[in-house]
């Protein structure tokens, strides 16, 4: 069992990362890259498609990519055009964004503009958790929906979509079942660990990832470990933060006990709810009401979700680790730091860079922070 | 002194400065602008120490509404940058004040920063309601947010703007708005009244139709004005003036001088051999038309989010065939801020701007901070060489920081620009 989740965990690897995806694409079906967590998944599944979540290079060298864009600007969007620019994702039918940002859009635009694969589709997810926004978002997915068959030759009923919902419905029930292995004093993961899990979830078929968790939650729930450190326990925040060397680094010193990434807790946080008639309705409530990244217009929220988490999952410390050039975290963090403080809960904001990089002064700065929750 | 203040004794400076030693090099309507400036900021700082609503983000809602317009986020942010010729040492103090509270001063717009600041420094009043939205980008939404709860301000409605210029984000855009004037009537003295929003879109249309013409001559060559001029034509129109009717004066008045300018063969650039589109934003710091001028290339627009008030560019689909409500008219201004739109949009009316006045190259200011313009440069270069075969200079810095590049650096890279242009075209 050990060696099944060491599949699991290390799925999104470089050297992994492409596998389930090459092999959807012998079955003579496609595979539609993705890059946040807003682009409603289920709805390509129901067109029999996989979603593929794009991991950038994590190399260092960005060459290519500043040709198009500033060198200052986000790191995820630099590294995967890279990779993009660098054929790497020339396997690929499709890629979906959403305008989480506009800096990932005009990302999406450079590689539209290129057309180096032969489908490519932007959707608007609204900022604003709102009855009025989730009929707006109902009607995007509708438009994806015409989209993905017109391009793919293929019928999305509502059964389609609602089968498709009950599959990553039952991957979010599985992920939050793990999660709650965290609050233990000794978690059968590392944060590394899960963070390998989660990611993998973005790679994999859907019905083999939630096969291959379910068959493991036994083992997990049993699991010893010999994670370094058990305490102080951290939470780490960020956006685009797939590579587990990050994880690694900041465990040399503590636990990562929870996250508040897109490429973990909210990814799966939230089902969709199966009681509404409508299924694009009930993905658009999902999709906007869950709790979101900084750049959804919900903060009151978003810091009253972390409150709680501090608390459920007994937290010392809040870590930010955004890109450098992460407008959403940079705009939030002056306002939510002040909060967490009254609430008393110590955080602190320290940039990274998408690549692993800057080592040596992360340690530094990351260890002090640590060391300052050790003697609390 | 507060921001209103700041501004008043400088623009009434300039005024002075003007009675008592006119440049005839300069427009004689300057002096009428800046008075106009000026009674805007005599109003609203008497609308302040009376205590009366100021509201943000509402273009011409405001006034049609009750509000004062020119605080909250948006409408402070506006005027901060439209009076920031006049306050470059209050920009660094603004940026100082959001330094203070961690703001991302050094790696965000200029734009999105000065609101927050002048709030800070509580040079600006705070607005009992605000209207905050997407339109501008993902940077002046994600300020305007922080700017809000920050501030606590006591009604804010924000208002979800989809990024197409279609059918479907106009209706999206009208729905919400429903809801935004019943909570903005909660307001003591606050009602929408579309009769007053008629008569300000009437006389908007008006001024801007001056515009219109003042940019239609921009077209012969010798231009008859650029630099900051022409550039000021849409910043200008940009600004709610508490006497809007004075305001299509101005611009009327305008036009006639243009036209006298034109029809005397007056030229921005005396002598010019070329002509170039500035795009997103400059250095407020310098006067980087002027670089420009001194090798006869005449900066005749700047290309940003409210260009296409100016610029007849092509309209979006849905304006074309019907006529727009007053309402759906100020949603379809929100639409078509170029800024929060496709890369596609910005590039083709930027294409299509430099086609209609021949220009012969695009400066294209590289705002540090600017999601929503950084990741289209070498689209936008590609297309310029392609569709027009004209070359594009990408500069890169910020509109008040000379910390990123000053003017020393900025001059340098358009005296190079310059001169390679100028070659190019067999000229130097």
């Amino acid at each position: 069992m050990e060696d099944r989740l060491k599949r699991l965990i290390e799925g999104n690897s470089e050297a992994n990362r492409t596998k389930w995806a090459l092999e959807w694409q012998k079955k003579g079906k496609k595979v539609i890259g993705i890059m946040d967590s807003y682009t409603p998944e289920e709805v390509i599944s129901a067109a029999g498609m996989l979603p593929w979540r794009i991991t950038g290079t994590w190399q260092g060298n960005v060459s290519k990519a500043i040709v198009y864009r500033s060198e200052s600007s986000c790191g995820y969007c630099n590294h995967v055009l890279e990779s993009y620019l660098n054929s790497d994702f020339d396997f690929l039918d499709g890629i979906i964004a959403t305008d989480l940002d506009q800096d990932l859009l005009r990302m999406w635009e450079v590689m539209e503009s290129l057309g180096r694969i032969p489908y490519y589709y932007a959707m608007h997810v609204p900022y604003v958790d709102s009855e009025l926004n989730y009929r707006f978002m109902e009607e995007e997915i509708g438009r994806l929906i015409s989209s993905l068959e017109d391009f793919g030759g293929v019928k999305i009923t509502k059964e389609s979509l609602r089968s498709s919902i009950d599959v990553y419905n039952k991957m979010r029930s599985l992920l939050s079942r793990v999660y709650e292995l965290r609050k233990r004093e000794i978690p059968p993961l590392s944060g590394a660990e899960l963070l390998g899990i989660t990611t993998t979830a973005r790679v994999m078929p859907k019905d083999e990832f939630n096969n291959e968790l379910e068959a493991l939650l036994p083992y997990l729930e049993k699991r010893e470990t010999n994670l370094k450190n058990v305490h102080p326990r951290l939470m780490i925040s960020s956006e685009m933060l797939d590579n587990p060397a990050y994880m690694d680094l900041v465990e040399e010193g503590c636990l990562i006990a929870m996250d508040d990434m897109d490429t973990g807790s909210r990814y799966f946080v939230q089902n969709v709810d199966t009681t509404l008639e409508e299924p694009a309705y009930a993905l658009a409530k999902r999709y906007i009401s869950r709790h979101g990244a900084p750049r959804m217009g919900s903060w009151v929220n978003q810091a009253d979700q972390l409150i709680k988490w501090v608390k459920e999952y007994n937290i010392d410390g809040l870590l930010v680790l955004p890109l450098t050039w992460c407008y959403l975290h940079s705009y939030r963090m002056p306002w939510l730091s002040p909060k967490l403080k009254e609430a008393g809960i110590p955080n602190i904001l320290i940039g990274r860079d998408y690549h692993f990089s800057n080592v040596g002064q992360l340690r530094t700065r990351i260890g002090a922070f640590i060391e300052m929750l050790g003697t609390k | 002194m507060n921001y209103f203040e700041t501004d008043i004794a400088n623009l009434t400076k300039k005024i002075k400065k003007i009675e008592d030693n006119p440049d005839p090099t300069k427009l004689k309507s300057n002096k009428m602008r800046y008075e106009l400036m000026l009674e805007t900021r005599k109003a609203q700082l008497e609308a302040w120490r009376q205590g009366k609503p100021f509201g943000g983000g509402m273009g011409l809602l405001s006034q049609a509404m009750g509000f004062t317009p020119g605080s909250g986020f948006s409408g402070a942010g506006l005027g901060v940058v439209t009076g920031g010729r006049s306050q470059s040492n209050t920009a660094q103090k603004y940026f100082d004040a959001c330094r203070d509270r961690g703001l991302p001063v050094d790696a965000s717009c200029d734009m999105a920063m000065l609101p927050c600041g002048a709030t800070e420094s509580k040079d600006v009043p705070m607005a009992p309601f605000d209207l905050c939205d997407t339109a501008s980008c993902t940077t002046m939404w994600l300020a305007g947010l922080y700017f809000m709860l920050r501030t606590e301000t006591p009604f804010v409605y924000y208002l979800d703007i989809g990024f197409r210029q279609d059918e479907a984000n106009l209706e999206h855009i009208m729905n919400q708005y429903s809801e935004f004037i019943e909570l903005a009537e909660k307001i003591p003295g606050i009602k929408y009244d579309e009769d007053k929003l008629i008569e300000l879109q009437t006389m908007s249309e008006t001024a801007w139709g001056y515009y219109r013409e003042i940019y239609q001559m921009l077209k012969n060559k010798p231009s008859p004005i650029g630099g900051k001029d022409a550039v000021q034509l849409y910043v200008a129109g940009s600004t709610l003036y508490p006497d809007p009717a004075k305001w299509v004066e101005f611009a009327k008045l305008r036009r006639d001088e243009v036209g006298e300018r034109l029809d005397k063969g007056l030229a921005a650039v005396p002598g010019e051999k070329l002509r170039a589109v500035w795009a997103v934003t400059n250095p407020q710091f310098m006067d980087a038309y002027k670089v420009l001028a001194k090798w006869k290339i005449a900066v005749l627009v700047q290309y940003s989010g409210p260009t296409y008030r100016l610029v007849p560019m092509p309209k979006p689909d849905f304006m074309v065939g019907r006529e727009l409500t007053p309402l759906e008219k100020e949603a379809a201004v929100k639409i078509r801020s170029l800024w929060a739109g496709t890369a596609d949009t910005w590039i083709d009316n930027l294409i299509w701007t430099c086609r209609d006045l021949q220009a012969d190259a695009i400066i294209n200011y590289n705002m540090l901070g600017c999601g929503a313009t950084l990741g289209l440069k070498k689209l936008l270069e590609d297309r310029a060489e392609k569709e027009l075969g004209i070359p594009t200079l990408q500069l890169e810095g910020k509109q008040f920081d000379t910390a990123y590049a000053n003017q020393e650096t900025i001059t340098a890279q358009l005296d190079d620009f310059a001169q390679m242009l100028l070659n190019m075209k067999g000229l130097a």
